[in-house]
């Protein structure tokens, strides 16, 4: 179990025992990691626009085309305006395609390269097998037209190496770890028990843990219950395992 | 799995029980998803509003002898659909004949178990390796299913067979497609051949979905375990609903209703009504009613017994796992065949779930809240609550597009869904809540209303007083209006099933408002619209025109707007025990008047907030003309009172809750003890500013209301009808009046 938050880690093994999960994966800033990954993620920035023309022998391209282009010189222009090399963004196509009549599209992905009638007359036929191959053979509409409903550019620039968090440095030994000793009521015990606190900031990377302890992190708390132990990795997270 | 167990710690801690908890739950919950997915995968292939925006759709997953196991109710009556659609398949072929890429079609209440004609299930065998293992069904209300009028609604019809294409549950798909004969004909009977095709692909499609998913978790189970789990799941959901009903008082309690029907010249009041008898940790429920009528507002079994489960599975068991164990503690009787509530052939059924069947909803929630009230279970008493509207009234359209000259067909599904609910004992109903059988189902955008027929919404509005009054007050409806754009004229149907006999409050609560509609003629909505002003019931002009209740013969011209209010629901509890600042509130909201607030909750104000003195005074003084004499007794502190539950039993006599007067023994019916006054309903309400059309002939709708004879406070209002002879009380065993008498300690 990947376990993150401010109080996963309080209950974690708690919950594998039930589910038979012999491993549990606790990420360093466990209670800011969704923030973590919004800010070491790709940077995206998605644009749609709906269109309705109809696919087929009579289409004709100038129009989609042309707001094609003006999407792409739009998002190139706004990566420019938050400081971001348009040269480095991969541009994304897809159109939203159904049969007219429908509410929902079956999204397809498009390449860089403008549409001609012939490419629009293909999507037309082509559109009857991508729909069976969601929804089953014999379901496609039939008498209805296809029509390409909407179109969505997405720009995609790569974050490059964010900075990960590293464990702290320090005698590997549990007695300079060790902060003090709490009494702590255990799930599924009726009397307090004395518990080892350990302070996280001196939990060094490959030092073992058995439960019962507890570490206090400064972003949360960790509890290693009854015949669970755990380490830290070089990456900073804990990893705690259930003993056989 | 291992699964751990908490350390018992005392004796009558509950057994551990012998199967896999977590497996159990989990697999039941996968049949109610892939019941889900079906849905979902429909709504997003249908073309039709009816489907993609109102919902108006259910799916279920049967074993293979058409027991269910997995629900998913968009739409809550179909509930009783599903496996009497299967049961049709099974009667209609041999097992031999049925194979891999099959599926079925069904729409006739007769023969196939739908609700009504326009409502069609399509339905699919499932099966696992070359063994059958169940089935799978969807029910989506079409566009069209051909007949005498437009999307299977036939207000005028005397026959059956002159309602729609009745399917009997016949196969029109082999290996996975639809089949060539049966498009043709399909095609050559509907209005709008193209959509209604297309939707029946999407219907096909959607119970795809729910095979490739039922195939995964048959996989990752073993078809052993798959059905262990089933017989588990059901056999839970029964324990639940014994105990349930075992917290109910034995006995029996009754209702009567009156089905609304004016399509033939004639202004008719149809009787139907229900005994529920309460045994142990059984419940028999008998409906009756009168013959049979040459008119759609029959009750066919389909949607009698689907609207029957469906308003105990809202009110009474809505934590209850939904298979087919609903049916093993509680049992239909709908009496000798060929009545309005156990029609045959030819009886008109395409408004069965709408007329009959509504109404049936009413009958149980009206038994139901007796009952409850008088449980020993706290949970259930404050589940006791007024009787939701349910009463649709929209039209159907057809006409030619001018833009395209294409046939279109509009079914207005909003007003439908503008109805008000019912007030509970922990908040008013809710507004706009929709009926009780459909609390799946949304109100459709306008804009998407808009874009799917030349037709424009010009407003949609709550309307005041509409919910009705009470301690807690019935949810209020809404008021469209609709006019035609790009389009010459239209034709088609109007109906509303509950114009006239309200739905009733509980407690004390009084009835909401009826539903009603009307046409415009010639009003200046183009003029105002091509001119950018909003239409606006003020600004619009032009002249109103009555019409029935049910007509087939609607004509839309340019120019004309159909209006339509949705009615109310019931109220709970005396609209004297209403907490004055929620009055005020409701005053400056414009959800009531003043002369309202004043007149019947007694509360008078003081600029915007209740004047005390003046509202004490003012109550006393209602209560003192409800019974002709100053009251002898105090109404209780509302800690000592529960919000809707007026006559308790003490010490085996009934009791006002609300002063604590003796009423009569339980052998007799309370109302004997009380004051009682009895006006036309249409009277009495128009006076409160809730709207309910009057009778035009025959016995009128009357609202007869019961006051305590110690303090004044209205333990009962009932809806009746000239005549008719006075509601019987809950007639209590000696064992259900132990049950009572432990309610009120």
């Amino acid at each position: 179990m990947f376990a993150y938050g401010g109080t996963t880690p309080l209950f974690a093994p708690r919950i594998c025992d039930a589910l038979d999960i012999t491993n549990v994966v606790l990420p360093a800033n466990s209670s800011v990691f969704c923030a973590f990954g919004l800010l070491t993620a790709d940077f995206v920035r998605r644009y749609s626009t709906s269109i309705d023309v109809t696919l087929g022998a009579e289409s004709d391209p100038g129009l989609v085309n042309g707001v094609r282009r003006a999407l792409a010189d739009q998002a190139r222009a706004e990566l420019r305006d938050v400081g971001l090399d348009p040269g480095l963004a991969r541009l994304e196509w897809e159109a939203g395609i159904r049969f007219a009549g429908q509410v929902w599209e079956i999204t397809v992905p498009l390449g860089d390269e403008d549409l001609t009638p012939e490419s629009m007359r293909r999507l037309a036929e082509e559109f009857p097998a991508t729909y069976e191959r969601s929804y089953g053979e014999g379901t496609a509409w039939e008498g209805s037209e296809v029509l390409l409903a909407n179109l969505t550019l997405r720009t995609r620039v790569p974050r490059r190496d964010p900075t990960l968090a590293t464990p702290p440095s320090g005698a590997s030994d549990l007695e300079s770890a060790l902060k003090g000793r709490r009494d702590a009521l255990l799930p599924g015990q009726d009397e307090p028990v004395e518990v080892p606190v350990y302070d996280g900031n001196r939990v060094v990377e490959g030092l073992m843990i058995t439960g019962p302890a507890i570490i206090d992190e400064h972003d949360t708390t960790v509890v290693v219950p009854p015949s669970w132990s755990c380490t830290r990795d070089h990456m900073s997270n804990y990893n705690l395992k259930k003993e056989r | 799995m291992s699964t751990p167990t908490a350390p018992a710690t005392d004796a009558a801690a509950p057994v551990t029980p012998e199967y896999d908890v977590l497996g159990v739950e989990v697999h039941r919950k996968a049949m109610d998803e892939i019941a889900r997915e079906i849905g979902i995968t429909l709504v997003r292939t249908s073309g039709s509003p009816v489907v993609t925006e109102a919902k108006d759709l259910s799916c279920a997953i049967l074993d293979e002898s058409a027991e269910l196991i997995g629900f998913s109710g968009f739409v809550g009556f179909h509930v009783s659909t599903s496996a009497l659609g299967v049961e049709a398949v099974l009667r209609n072929y041999d097992l031999a004949d049925i194979r891999p890429g099959d599926a079925f079609i069904a729409n006739d209440p007769h023969s196939s178990g739908a609700i009504h004609q326009g409502d069609v299930g399509v339905i699919m065998p499932y099966f696992h390796g070359d063994e059958l293992v169940g089935w799978g069904y969807v029910n989506a209300h079409l566009l069209d299913v051909g007949g005498s009028s437009v999307s299977g609604f036939a207000p005028e019809a005397r026959e059956s067979f002159a309602e729609a294409l009745a399917f009997p549950g016949v196969r029109f798909v082999r290996d996975g497609k639809l089949s060539h004969d049966w498009a043709l004909f399909i095609a050559n009977s509907v209005r709008v051949p193209v959509p209604v095709l297309n939707d029946l692909r999407s219907m096909i499609a959607a119970l795809n979905a729910g095979k490739r998913r039922l195939a995964e978790v048959i996989g990752d189970h073993g078809l052993e375990r798959h059905r262990e789990y089933c017989r588990i799941t059901q056999s839970l959901s029964e324990q639940l609903i014994r105990s349930r009903i075992a917290e109910l008082p034995d006995g029996e309690y009754a209702a009567k209703e009156w089905i609304e029907y004016d399509g033939h010249g004639t202004a008719d009041l149809y009787e139907l009504g229900v005994r529920m008898t309460v045994r142990g940790d059984e419940l028999d429920v008998r409906f009756h009613g009168v013959g049979q009528v040459p008119a759609y507002v029959n009750g066919a079994r389909p949607s009698v017994l689907g609207n029957a489960m469906n308003a105990l599975q809202t009110v009474f068991i809505p934590d209850v796992p939904v298979n087919a164990a609903l049916w093993r503690a509680i049992h239909f009787d709908l009496g000798p065949k060929g009545t309005i509530v156990n029609s045959v052939p030819p009886a008109p059924v395409s408004q069965s779930h709408m007329e009959c069947g509504m109404r049936i909803t009413r009958l149980m929630s009206d038994v139901l809240a007796q009952a409850m009230a008088l449980s020993p279970s706290e949970r259930l008493r404050s589940r006791v609550a007024g009787q939701p509207n349910n009463g649709i009234a929209t039209c159907t359209l057809t006409g030619a597009d001018r833009r395209t000259g294409q046939p279109i067909v509009i079914f207005p599904i909003a007003p439908t869904v503008g109805l008000g609910g019912p007030a509970q004992s922990v908040s008013d109903g809710i507004d706009t809540y929709s009926g009780q059988f459909n609390i799946g189902t949304r109100m459709a955008a306008v804009e998407v209303d808009e874009a799917s027929g030349p037709m424009v919404t010009l407003w949609r509005r709550i309307e005041a007083s509409n919910g009705g009054a009470g301690q807690m007050r019935g949810g209020q409806g809404m008021t469209s209006a609709l006019a035609m754009r790009g389009i010459d004229s239209m034709t088609g149907t109007a109906f509303n099933s509950c114009a006239e006999v309200p739905p009733r409050g509980s407690g004390g609560g009084q009835p909401g408002a009826g539903s009603d509609y009307h046409v415009v003629r010639g009003s200046a909505v183009n003029e105002l619209l091509d001119g950018g002003t909003m239409p606006t019931p003020e600004n619009l002009g032009g002249d109103a025109q009555r019409m029935p209740s049910k007509t087939g013969t609607l004509t839309l011209e340019e120019n004309d707007v159909f209006v339509v209010a949705s009615g109310g629901g019931g109220g709970l509890g005396d609209p004297l025990l209403r907490d004055p600042a929620v009055v005020a509130k409701d005053v400056a909201d414009g959800y009531t008047d003043e002369a309202t607030a004043r007149e019947v909750y007694g509360v008078v104000l003081d600029g915007d907030a209740p004047d005390a003195a003046a509202t004490e005074d003012r109550r006393r003084e209602i209560r003192k003309a409800r019974l002709g004499a100053e009251p002898q007794r105090a109404v209780r502190g509302a800690d000592r009172r529960e919000i809707g539950v007026a006559v308790q039993v003490e010490s085996g006599r009934w009791t006002c809750a609300c002063c604590g007067e003796d009423l009569g023994d339980t052998g007799e019916n309370y109302r004997t003890a009380c004051v009682a006054t009895s006006s036309s309903a249409a009277r009495a309400l128009a006076a409160r500013g809730t709207r309910l059309r009057a009778r035009s002939e025959g016995p009128d709708v009357l609202l007869t209301e019961y006051f305590c004879r110690g303090c004044g406070s209205c333990v009962r209002a009932d809806v009746g009808v000239e005549g008719d002879d006075v509601v019987p009380a809950p007639r209590l065993t000696a064992e259900g009046r132990r049950l009572a008498d432990r309610a009120a300690s």
